[in-house]
């Protein structure tokens, strides 16, 4: 699997193309439970996070953090150097 | 029951214009595919881009089975004048024929699962996968309250979706129906499985030639929008043309091979246009299932020569968009319609010699200049079932 480094553009790109988020509505400021909006959506992101960076975020974690923290979050768990 | 509009994303374009004019040039559209890649065929006839749909829910986890009847029935809505902004929604139905559903998305899950357990699998799995859930984007994307059903009859799904479209406008159950129906059904899986019931050609479909030896899987979606035609009227809508009737059969003979002899098909042929109170010798044009298999095209023709003895012209759109499954009875549906519209009849794709044993009018090389009163779009399906759709000039 091809991971990615983990950033805000990298968070931004899964939120518009997987789960259909304007990306105008993605800042690093904004709660992530504003843009997961639904059980779904939230399950959905925590397998693309898996896919894309190779970390485990749980979802009950995601409805804590804005956009940044979540970028520190996935890199906080990045095992890579 | 009038046709307002119609929509069509096939291998032969991207929308209704493009795919006419590519079924009335007679080009097959197959193509080796590298997803079948060390498969007994490899042809087959891919819709030739991604079709941008209205926005909603899900978009991104979208089947191509939904995307394609999303974008069919959106084109065949702009046609009709209508919309959202136009329609009490509640009056509204959706009846999609789809005879797999979401694939696509159910060969990803299942690999996931495969390689990564439970905790790999998407939960769009089921909303994506589905086959009712063309039926359920439609109803969301465009606000439709009333009824929104899938009909699965296999290869006459489509027809299925027209059939009932119109019994529940007949009915009363609504004001408006949209029909389509939509297949994406390309993969490796499916594409084997007709391989092994010997189905497939691995030299091209060429309805009604000599050397027909199968068909080739396609993928596509063909929508239409019906009203009554007093409705139509009373809003200043002109109808491409107008539904006069339909009938379903079944054969009661085997899984999937047709009844020899013909007369479950030709039940739903008589039956139709006994529906539609047309004398069988006042048919102009006969858009036939015409698989390009063997068997269905000897019996097909047969049962045609029978009831239509006047020798009606005969075409099959499956030479030139291949054979896209559940969608086809409507794609077909829509071709027909557009054949009384435009007074042309399509010419059948790949087919070069004749089969001499059929005694049946084939329109061979160009289109015909043609004026079409009444015709007829024929669908059948593994299982036994029959549609008849009986179409006139408005």
């Amino acid at each position: 699997m091809n991971l990615t480094r983990p950033s805000l553009d990298a968070v931004a790109d899964i939120l518009v193309g997987k789960l259909d988020v304007e990306r105008e509505a993605i800042g690093p400021d904004v709660p992530m439970g504003e843009l997961a909006v639904d059980s779904l959506a939230v399950v959905e992101l925590t397998l693309q996070l898996k896919d894309s960076f190779g970390v485990t975020i749980e979802e009950e974690e995601i409805g804590l953090v804005t956009v940044a923290g979540l970028v520190e979050l996935i890199e906080s768990r990045d095992s890579r150097e | 029951m009038a046709v307002t509009g119609v929509g069509l994303v096939t291998a032969g374009g991207m929308d209704a214009p493009s795919t006419w004019g590519h079924v009335l040039d007679g080009r097959p559209s197959a193509a080796i595919d590298p997803a079948l890649t060390g498969l007994p065929p490899t042809l087959s006839c891919r819709v030739p881009g991604t079709p941008p749909v209205p926005p909603g829910p899900g978009s991104a986890q979208l089947d191509p089975f939904a995307r394609l009847a999303l974008a069919a029935t959106a084109e065949a809505l702009a046609m009709a004048g209508l919309g959202p902004s136009t329609w009490d929604g509640t009056r509204v139905a959706i009846v999609t024929g789809c005879g797999i559903g979401g694939v696509n998305t159910y060969d990803g899950a299942a690999a996931r699962l495969a390689e990564g357990g439970p905790q790999d699998v998407s939960p769009y799995f089921h909303p994506s996968f589905l086959p009712n859930m063309a039926a359920a984007q439609l109803s969301i994307r465009f606000g439709t309250g009333g009824p929104a059903l899938n009909v699965a009859t296999a290869c006459a799904s489509g027809a299925s979706a027209v059939a009932l479209a119109a019994d529940l406008l007949t009915a009363g159950r609504c004001d408006i129906a949209l029909a389509c129906g939509a297949e994406a059904a390309v993969t490796p899986l499916v594409t084997t499985g007709f391989a092994r019931l010997g189905a497939l050609s691995s030299k091209g479909s060429r309805p009604f030639d000599r050397d027909r030896d199968g068909f080739v899987i396609a993928e596509g979606a063909g929508a239409l929008v019906l009203e009554r035609a007093v409705d139509a009227r009373a809003r200043g809508a002109v109808p491409l043309a107008v539904l006069r009737g339909h009938a379903t059969t079944g054969d009661t003979h085997h899984l999937v091979a047709p009844l020899p002899d013909g007369t479950g098909i030709e039940r739903a042929l008589r039956d139709a246009l006994a529906d539609a109170g047309v004398d069988p010798a006042d048919v102009d044009h006969v858009n036939a299932h015409g698989t390009s298999t063997p068997a269905n095209d000897r019996i097909e023709a047969a049962m045609i020569a029978r009831v239509l003895p006047h020798g009606p012209s005969v075409t099959s759109a499956k030479g030139a968009l291949g054979h896209p499954l559940g969608a086809a009875g409507a794609v077909e549906a829509a071709l027909t319609v557009l054949s009384i519209r435009d007074g042309v009849v399509p010419p059948i794709g790949g087919l070069t010699v004749p089969d001499p044993d059929l005694d049946v009018d084939l329109v061979v090389g160009e289109a015909r200049k043609q004026a079409v009163d009444i015709a007829v779009s024929d669908s059948f399906g593994f299982g036994g079932h029959n549609v008849v759709l009986v179409f006139a000039r408005a």
